[in-house]
């Protein structure tokens, strides 16, 4: 189960919730069709790894289970589950192959035009939810954190002077 | 109901172990008596639910509990016009952060904790004394109303505070005069902070080391602060002087003190003497009453006046709920390059108090003041860097978290607020608890002053982040159109007229003699931007010497050097 605090997943749902209510019941309809797959797991594993990619000091945001804690946070029934549904029908609505199996190139032009859509629509309310969500559970995980000047939490050493 | 008070039991019940609830329950144990504190919420372990030592520390603000947040509704907050557009919050990673014209409520809006200790959990620590003028708006400037008591009669308990929660601050001398030096000596400024000072040096601003209740040396037990800089998500080591290791560690030593947390108290019934006799409160599901020969409430600006009205006590002024003040906040966030560990130090270690006093601002009535604020704004690990400072997704997204990370300057600036009559608390006409006690509703709309201080504090903020070199402007939050107080006042203000006030100068309701309130609830002003804990912790502990007739007498100014 993800460790995402309690307030955090107020936060998450409070996002979520303002979503449905400012859209309203006018989604695209083919979002609603069993016809387009959703596949969750995979699709939103190539999706956090367009967002949190490898590279040479850090690992893919998958490899850190990223995908998996997100799906923790979205029970049957649930908004969140609602909109990561749509989301990803969204992302596999290619006329080709699944988002998950396009070339990256492909993958990262789908995730740009969605920082730009309109708010109210499910590609940007999508990308910026799950973008949020992402970052967070990525760099709660110490195996994100190389290259940073942050090697331990906190407590119990502090950070005692001097600072330079 | 049909529970038989349990008469003779304690001398005095006290309602809320927050700051002021804790400090009048240490001064009443030490004058002998026995004391009852009922709290509505739990109590916290420092070991087991502050989360600093874990690996996703950054996941957890301050835990939330099982009755550690209080109810409560909003009614009208203001709208928000295009002609005061820049004084909206946005950050580079999530954008603006309101899409309409409605002011919104942030979070819980009204930030506070219910437990033992209460807000002073999860408080930053700011320890801070009233500008003497800011007790006196209504005389000197005609705005807000003046409070009944003197700086020199308040100062002997600002003292007696500074020495049981360990304050540390500087001695310089400055307008808040003072009887005897802080009890530690100013902590060292943090990088951010020796940032914030140069900058201001250049723009001819004073900045200096800010008074923290946080220790700078081992005191009273207690371990010196090791600067982890997230004093707002619960200090696990103590040195942080929040209520629950100062006053109530204390008071509950003296085996005077008996404390019932999870319970809330849901009536205060008045005699046909004026007296408040009893009070009833929920304990295990079930309905108690306890009598009270003595009653002091402190249960904070929101739920104090909302015990009050529930109860139809105390109001023959009409000013409980009125006069509500909520937290006038600024703070503009950049990059500066050459800047390193932004997150290490004490959060809100330097303090500009140039613009405090109320006649400070040209054309302003009404003072504020500016602080390092990046650790308090949450710039303590990557995860704040990646949602809010840096934008887009990707490699570019990963490079630029690493680039930025401990680069982050803050200025937060805290401003005064005048009451008005748009910003009250009452009754919530349809909501009710489990108890059925009707939920309060906030009411605050910002006012034409409130308005100017913000762009006075928005512009001061930005042109501090420019003289410091931050480049690029990654944040900026504001409560111009987000709701998020955690310092609120007001709503049972203090004065020598019963016709238009609550309580007296030292507390005491003028309905009911029997009965005092010891929480911010009786400011008659906010104060130009000071953290009001350590003024509350004054007068709660005035209030319980006046309970047992023992009021200190004011302090003498020293001579000046």
């Amino acid at each position: 189960m993800t460790n995402l605090s309690n307030i955090q997943r107020r936060q998450l749902l409070k996002a979520v919730g303002a979503f449905f209510v400012a859209h309203g019941a006018g989604l695209t309809p083919a979002l609603g069709s069993e016809k387009i797959p959703a596949n969750l797991e995979a699709t939103l594993a190539a999706f956090v790894d367009i967002l949190l990619p490898k590279d040479a000091s850090s690992p893919a945001a998958s490899t850190l289970g990223v995908h998996s804690q997100i799906l923790g946070l979205a029970p049957p029934g649930s908004q969140f589950e609602k909109l990561l549904d749509y989301g990803c029908r969204w992302l596999n609505m290619t006329g080709g192959p699944p988002f998950a199996e396009l070339p990256p190139i492909q993958q990262y032009q789908i995730v740009k035009f969605m920082t730009t859509a309109p708010w109210n629509e499910v590609p940007r309310r999508f990308y910026e939810i799950i973008r949020a969500t992402s970052v967070s559970v990525y760099y709660g995980d110490p195996a994100a954190w190389n290259g940073l000047s942050l090697t331990q939490p906190p407590q119990p050493m502090g950070y005692p002077p001097p600072w330079a | 109901m049909g529970v038989t008070p349990k008469a003779g039991q304690y001398d005095c019940v006290i309602i809320g172990a927050g700051a002021g609830g804790g400090a009048t329950a240490w001064r009443l144990c030490q004058h002998g008596l026995r004391v009852l504190l009922l709290e509505a919420g739990p109590r916290f372990d420092p070991d087991a639910d502050y989360k600093l030592a874990e690996p996703d520390w950054e996941r957890h603000p301050f835990p939330v509990k099982p009755n550690s947040q209080g109810q409560f509704t909003f009614g009208n907050m203001g709208t928000l016009t295009e002609q005061h557009k820049d004084l909206r919050s946005w950050s580079l990673g999530t954008g603006p952060y309101s899409h309409g014209n409605v002011r919104e409520v942030a979070g819980t809006g009204y930030s506070h904790v219910q437990g033992v200790g209460g807000s002073t959990l999860h408080f930053t620590g700011e320890a801070h004394r009233l500008h003497p003028d800011a007790m006196q708006m209504h005389s000197h400037f005609g705005v807000a109303a003046d409070w009944p008591l003197t700086y020199a009669q308040l100062e002997p308990y600002y003292a007696l505070s500074e020495q049981q929660v360990g304050v540390a601050g500087s001695n310089k001398a400055d307008v808040r005069w003072r009887s005897v030096d802080y009890p530690l000596p100013a902590h060292p400024l943090s990088p951010p902070a020796q940032r914030l000072q140069a900058a201001g040096e250049k723009l001819g601003m004073y900045w200096q080391a800010n008074a923290r209740a946080a220790l700078s040396e081992p005191y009273d037990d207690r371990p010196a602060c090791n600067y982890c800089g997230n004093c707002n998500r619960g200090c696990p080591i103590g040195d942080k002087g929040s209520t629950d290791v100062t006053f109530i560690r204390k008071a509950e030593a003296t085996d005077l003190l008996t404390i019932k947390t999870n319970c809330q108290v849901t009536k205060l019934i008045a005699g046909k003497n004026g007296k408040i006799t009893s009070a009833t409160y929920i304990e295990n599901g079930v309905r108690q009453q306890i009598e009270t020969p003595r009653l002091i409430l402190a249960a904070g600006a929101v739920q104090t006046p909302r015990l009050l009205l529930a109860s139809g006590i105390a109001n023959s002024s009409g000013q409980v709920g009125r006069n509500f003040m909520e937290t006038l906040y600024w703070s503009s966030t950049g990059l500066v390059e050459g800047l390193t560990n932004s997150h290490m130090g004490l959060p809100a270690d330097a303090i500009c108090w140039d613009h405090n006093a109320p006649d400070a601002i040209d054309g302003i009535i009404g003072g504020c003041r500016f602080t390092s604020s990046t650790q308090e704004v949450g710039y303590t690990g990557p995860i704040a860097y990646a949602t809010r400072a840096v934008e887009g997704f990707g490699l570019n997204l990963k490079r630029n978290v690493r680039k930025s990370f401990g680069h982050a300057l803050t200025v937060g600036a805290i401003g005064e607020v005048l009451p008005n009559e748009h910003s009250f608390v009452d009754l919530d006409p349809t909501r009710k608890d489990a108890t059925g006690l009707p939920l309060a509703r906030i009411h605050a709309q910002l006012g034409e002053m409130e308005i100017k201080r913000l762009h006075f504090m928005a512009k001061t903020a930005r042109a501090l982040l420019e003289q410091a070199g931050a480049d690029p402007l990654v944040e900026e939050i504001s409560t111009y159109d987000q709701f998020q107080a955690t310092h609120v006042f007001g709503t049972c203000r203090m004065g020598n007229n019963a016709k238009t006030s609550v309580v007296d100068a030292s507390g005491r309701a003028h309905d009911h003699d029997n009965l005092f309130i010891a929480d911010a609830s009786v400011f008659p002003s906010s104060g130009g931007g000071e953290a009001p804990s350590l003024t509350i912790h004054a007068l709660a502990i005035r209030a319980a010497d006046a309970v047992v007739g023992a009021t200190l007498l004011p302090a003498s100014e020293k001579p000046k050097a």
